[in-house]
This record gives structure tokens, C-alpha cells and sequence, in this order.
């Protein structure tokens, strides 16, 4: 069942729903993987309470390294707006692949997850 | 013709080329399609014009099982039948139902798509949605259909025309060799000795005569429960009931049930407003725009229908099991009535005091309850329709208490069977993955704990009483819809329903009468 407070959740599911449509906070590009997906999230703390569901249940190998590589986010993303850009369509791709898992009882494509995850962490 | 059969005299013998029992969806249609032909028929209906609760109550029964609506409650017994309380909602069946479908027990049919949907057109002239359009291009515009995949847009639509006594009334009243005859309880089918033939139908009108109908065709078109009762209840020659040879009358009893399973979050807008409210549709049809798991993807994985709506999260609370506990309590505590499956009831309540403290609280106190904050983010629950799969254990019997005729009341048993859980798992786990792919949202799948099955509501959809199977070893009725061994029995409705089918049955059963009536009209005189 749903084990994550169903409000947290829901906030936490719509950071990564309206990832696409709403403008991106900070003006400044940030530097390094994790500075870059909190900045795409539109409610990082929100992203970082689903992230941290994430990791409670999916303990095995979630360290920053690990999720930095299995992320394989590509170097040359540099702005928040690149890297929204590339997690919608990873996320669309992880899903078309069956590359899903679930936190909190909700079904997620597997880096978006594991970008929350990053996010809890950093 | 309609007339009472108040002034029939005590033994009086009526003959005519066809008798129909019943004047619902199917007796109505039948009526319509025989109109105007050289064969007499009588239409028997027990009730009158109107609700009368002396002859309703021979529709009250006794249940065990999973809890299920009163019996009484469930249908109507009057002209017009259960259209008199119908929804209207119409969605076509699909050629997949038809299929024998892996992990499906009992399904496949011993009729084909090809053999029904001809006659879909003047079934849906008849629930007054003729010419209308079934696809998805009259509301969601090319561009929009996205879903290119295991999960496929549904058009349901709802006729306005749904009380068909009240629209068909005047038409039988004027025609000539249909004679309906109002408040004519039939009692028994009575068999000629070898149970191969049926001689007659005895019935009782209002005053207690008892008359019969001796006709060249019997058709029973009563409903889902009441065939099989009136099968049953048919003992004289053959002990276990007319055309139960094998067992099967009154076996694989199914109803469409919804359940709530899951929570959905929409990225954005759906296309074409697609799992959500009932609208008015761009051609001014009254649509309920749904979702459901594609036809290839259901035969590859053996799927059962499984229809998928969208219900934000306060409405969620107000349609949740413990607050329609509730109100059912409250309704029957109102007419001084104590409802039954009074503990199983009391218990959804418990079960849900969330939800059911939610809505008091909101309603009452004015209070905003955390279902009201959390639809602030537009969740919404996700809200099934399974169609259940055949289970010769869910079934109608005669129980031992008595209507006011002498009758024995029918007994249910009603069981969903593990194998429905697969259904619904796979749907969501399809609709899942789908509106991730397609970037429409996110969805969290209920676990469905032990014992859901009492936590479903049932359609009113009663259904496989009186199963259609090729061979009569694993049903009733044949392919014609005539009872297997019984020259001159046929049965029309949605008992003869060998699987519950991806639409809705009134339109479906509406077609099927519509293709008994031609057949009925071929016989040689």
C-alpha cells in the first residue's frame, strides 16, 4: 500500500508532473548533476521527500556515485532547463522500456526516481 | 394491445404463435420485432403499467456469498422492466469477447461478431441512439489520440431514451397481433413428458385465476435472476428445472462491478477530456469518455474488460464504500427498515471512517478534510469497471421461503473468484505504463487485499444464468438462443451471456433479441 503520507506524495508526484510546463527558479546555472536536477524540479523539497521514499526502498546502492552513474546523464546538459528537458524524455523512454519501479505505491519511471533519489541525498 | 388479465376467467386457455414472458429491454424489442407480422403473440408481463410493491415482492430473495444489492432492489417488476431505473450507458461489445481467451475459463462463445453487430443498428435505434457514432473521432480530434498503445480511448454513450415502456408503450398499445397482458404472474412452464417440449405456460392475473398460454414458441425474457427462477421453479417433469440437464441453470452468475484501485496524477489535461466526468460531446451526445486496456493486448495477456475512469479525489470520498455503506443504512433506518447485510455494512463504514468522517465533517461542520487539500493537486482516484469472469459457483438457487403466489424465492450466491484479481493487477499495471510513456501522469496501483471481492459494487448488471454454449454440457442455451433439448424454449436477456463482454449489456441484449426476433420470424409456421 501507499506508506508515504498521501499529501507528501501527491506534492511529491507533482513536482515531477509539471516538471515540463513550469519555469525553473534560479537564474544562475548550478554546477554538478545534483545541483542541476534540484534546480529542474519545480518543488525540490517535494522531489527530495518522494527521493527519500525512493531510497528507504530501494536501499541497494544508493549512494551518490551509484546514482550519478546510473543516471548517465549526458555532460554537455548545463542549464536546469536542458537537464527538465532530458529527464521528460528519459523518463518517457524508461517507461516505454519497462524500465519502471515504485515509491510510495506510485509507479515511476526508473532515473526520475532515481533523480529524486539524488536530490534527497545532495 | 396492452390489457389486463384481470378479467380472465379461472382456467381459460389462451393460444397464440409465440409467447414472450417478460416486457423489459428484451420482451419489449421482441414485441416491436414481431409487430406487424402474421404471428399472434402474447407478451406476459407480471406487474402493470406502473410500480406496485405487492407484485415487486417477488423479487425479494434470500443471498450468502458476497454481499450484493436487496434483490428487490436490484430490478423492477412492471412494464418496462429494470429500464424503468436504467442508466442509459451504451459502449459496444468488441470481437475479443467472443473469443475463448487464455486464462479466461468458459469464455468463448459459440456466435461470432459477425453473428450480433448486424443487428447493432436497430438496437440502437431502439435505445434511441440510432446512427450514432461509436468511434472516438466525433470527440477527441486526431491530433489528440495519442494513445497509440496497450491502453485505448472507450466512447460510452448515454441514451436519454432508456425508459422503454414509457417510448414503446404506444406502439404495442396499437398494434394488432402483439397482445400484451399486463399483471399475468406466470407460475411454471409446464413440459410435455419427455421435457423436450414446452405445452404450455400457467399463469395467475390479479384476481387469482389461473389461466395458461399454449404456444407454438415460449421465449423467457425476465431478466438475469428471474429466468433461471422460473427455469427452476419449471419442476414438474424434469426435478432439477426445465433445460438444467446438465447443472447449469442458474450457475456463472456475473454482474460488471466497480471498485476504486489506485491513485492517478495528471501531468497535464487528458486528451479529449479522456477518463473524466460525464460531458456533452462535440455532436451534443451525453459522452462518458473512458479508458481500457487495448483489444491485441487483452488477448495476449487473457484479459477480462477492465473500463478505466478518473474521479477527482473529493468526489472519491463522497463515492467511497464506507460512505455509500452509510447512506444505504441511513435509507433503510429512514423507512424504519433494518437494511440486510446489516453487519457487512456497518462494517464498510468502519472500515472507511476516514472518508465517512470527511464528508460528515464537510457537510456538517463545515470542515475541509485532507481529500478536499490533496484534490488541490488534482489527484484522482482511479475508479474500474471489471467485467468478472464465468464462476459456476456464483450462482442463483430457489431458496425455501415462499412469495405470495406459493413461489419459492430465488436464493444468490454470489462469488467473484481469485482469477479477477488478475484483471484488475494488469490493467493497472498497463495503465500505468502507459500514462508514463505517453507523459500524461503518474499512477499508484492499489494492492487489493484479501477479501476485496466484498469490497466491489455491483452494476445492476445481471448476467449467465442461462449461458449460450455450443455444446450442452457447458451451458443452457443454444446459439439460436433456444434452451438445449426443449424444442420450442428460447431465452432472451442477458442470462444467455456466456461472458459479461467489453460494453454494456442492455444495448448488447437489445441486439441479440433484435437477431432472436428474425430467427423467431424464419421458423416455419
Amino acid at each position: 500500500m501507499i506508506a508515504l503520507n498521501r499529501r507528501a506524495a501527491l506534492l511529491g508526484l507533482t513536482t515531477i508532473t509539471t516538471v515540463a510546463s513550469l519555469p525553473v527558479r534560479s537564474a544562475a546555472a548550478p554546477a554538478g548533476p545534483a545541483a542541476l536536477l534540484r534546480a529542474s524540479f519545480s518543488d525540490a523539497r517535494a522531489a527530495a521527500a518522494l527521493g527519500l521514499a525512493y531510497l528507504r526502498e530501494h536501499p541497494s546502492g544508493a549512494t551518490p556515485a551509484r546514482l550519478v552513474a546510473e543516471l548517465d546523464m549526458p555532460a554537455s546538459l548545463a542549464t536546469p532547463e536542458a537537464v527538465r528537458d532530458w529527464l521528460r524524455t528519459a523518463t518517457r523512454d524508461d517507461f516505454a522500456c519497462g524500465r519502471i519501479t515504485t515509491v510510495a505505491g506510485w509507479t515511476l519511471g526508473r532515473r526520475e526516481a532515481q533523480a529524486m533519489g539524488l536530490v534527497a541525498l545532495g | 394491445m396492452l390489457v389486463s388479465s384481470r378479467d380472465l376467467k379461472d382456467g381459460e386457455r389462451i393460444e397464440a404463435d409465440i409467447c414472450v414472458i417478460g416486457a423489459g429491454a428484451a420482451g419489449i424489442t421482441l414485441g416491436l420485432e414481431l409487430a406487424e407480422s402474421r404471428l399472434r403473440v402474447i407478451v406476459l408481463e407480471a406487474g402493470g403499467e406502473a410500480f406496485d410493491p405487492d407484485v415487486q415482492d417477488s423479487y425479494r430473495g434470500s443471498q450468502s456469498g458476497l454481499p450484493y444489492h436487496d434483490l428487490d432492489v436490484a430490478r423492477l417488476r412492471y412494464l418496462g422492466g429494470s429500464t424503468n431505473h436504467w442508466g442509459g450507458y451504451c459502449i459496444p461489445w468488441l470481437p475479443v469477447d467472443f473469443e475463448e481467451r487464455p486464462g479466461i475459463p468458459l469464455s468463448g462463445w459459440p456466435i461470432g461478431a459477425g453473428d450480433v453487430f448486424p443487428h447493432y443498428p436497430r438496437a440502437q435505434e431502439i435505445v434511441g441512439l440510432g446512427g450514432q457514432d461509436f468511434g472516438t473521432g466525433f470527440w477527441l480530434r486526431p491530433d489528440e489520440d495519442i494513445f497509440d498503445g496497450a491502453v485505448r480511448p472507450v466512447t460510452c454513450l448515454r441514451t436519454n431514451q432508456r425508459f422503454l415502456a414509457e417510448i414503446y408503450g404506444p406502439a404495442l398499445r396499437a398494434t394488432g397481433n402483439v397482445t400484451v397482458l399486463l399483471g399475468a404472474e406466470v407460475m411454471e412452464l409446464v413440459a410435455t413428458e419427455r421435457a423436450d417440449h414446452v405445452d404450455r405456460v400457467e399463469a395467475r392475473g390479479p384476481s387469482g385465476a389461473g389461466f395458461s398460454v399454449a404456444a407454438r414458441t415460449v421465449v423467457l425474457a425476465t431478466g438475469g435472476i428471474e429466468n433461471a427462477r422460473l427455469l427452476l421453479l419449471s419442476d414438474r417433469v424434469q426435478r432439477d428445472g426445465l433445460g438444467n440437464t446438465h447443472g447449469w441453470v442458474g450457475r456463472c452468475f456475473m454482474d460488471h462491478v466497480s471498485l476504486e484501485a489506485g491513485r492517478f496524477m495528471p501531468s497535464k489535461p487528458l486528451p479529449g477530456g479522456v477518463g473524466g466526468p460525464d460531458r456533452v460531446g462535440p455532436d451534443g451526445a451525453d459522452l462518458r469518455p473512458l479508458l481500457a486496456v487495448s483489444e491485441q493486448r487483452r488477448r495476449e495477456e487473457g484479459l477480462a474488460r477492465c473500463l478505466v475512469a478518473f474521479r477527482p479525489l473529493d468526489n472519491a470520498a463522497k463515492a467511497s464504500r464506507g460512505v455509500k455503506a452509510l447512506k444505504h443504512l441511513a435509507s433503510r433506518a429512514a423507512q424504519g427498515e433494518v437494511a440486510d447485510n446489516f453487519m457487512h455494512h456497518l462494517g464498510l463504514v468502519l472500515r472507511d471512517l476516514d472518508q465517512v468522517a470527511e464528508l460528515v465533517g464537510e457537510r456538517y461542520l463545515g470542515v475541509a478534510g485532507p481529500a478536499r487539500a490533496a484534490s488541490l493537486v488534482e489527484a484522482a482516484s482511479i475508479e474500474l469497471f471489471l467485467e468478472l469472469t464465468p464462476n459456476p459457483a456464483s450462482r442463483v438457487t430457489l431458496g425455501e421461503e415462499r412469495d405470495r403466489l406459493g413461489r419459492r424465492r430465488t436464493h444468490l450466491d454470489w462469488r467473484i473468484g481469485e482469477a479477477d484479481r488478475h484483471t484488475v493487477d494488469r490493467t493497472l499495471a498497463v495503465l500505468a505504463t502507459e500514462m508514463g510513456r505517453l507523459g500524461l501522469g503518474r499512477v499508484a496501483e492499489a494492492q487489493l487485499e484479501e477479501g476485496w471481492q466484498r469490497d466491489v459494487t455491483g452494476s445492476f448488471h445481471h448476467m449467465g444464468t442461462t449461458r449460450m454454449a455450443g455444446d450442452p454440457r457447458w451451458g443452457v442455451v443454444d446459439r439460436d438462443c433456444r434452451v438445449h433439448g426443449i424444442d420450442n424454449l428460447y431465452v432472451a436477456g442477458s442470462s444467455v451471456f456466456a461472458t459479461g463482454g467489453s460494453g454494456t449489456p442492455t444495448l448488447f441484449l437489445t441486439a441479440l433479441a433484435v437477431r432472436l426476433a428474425a430467427h423467431l420470424r424464419s421458423l416455419p409456421a
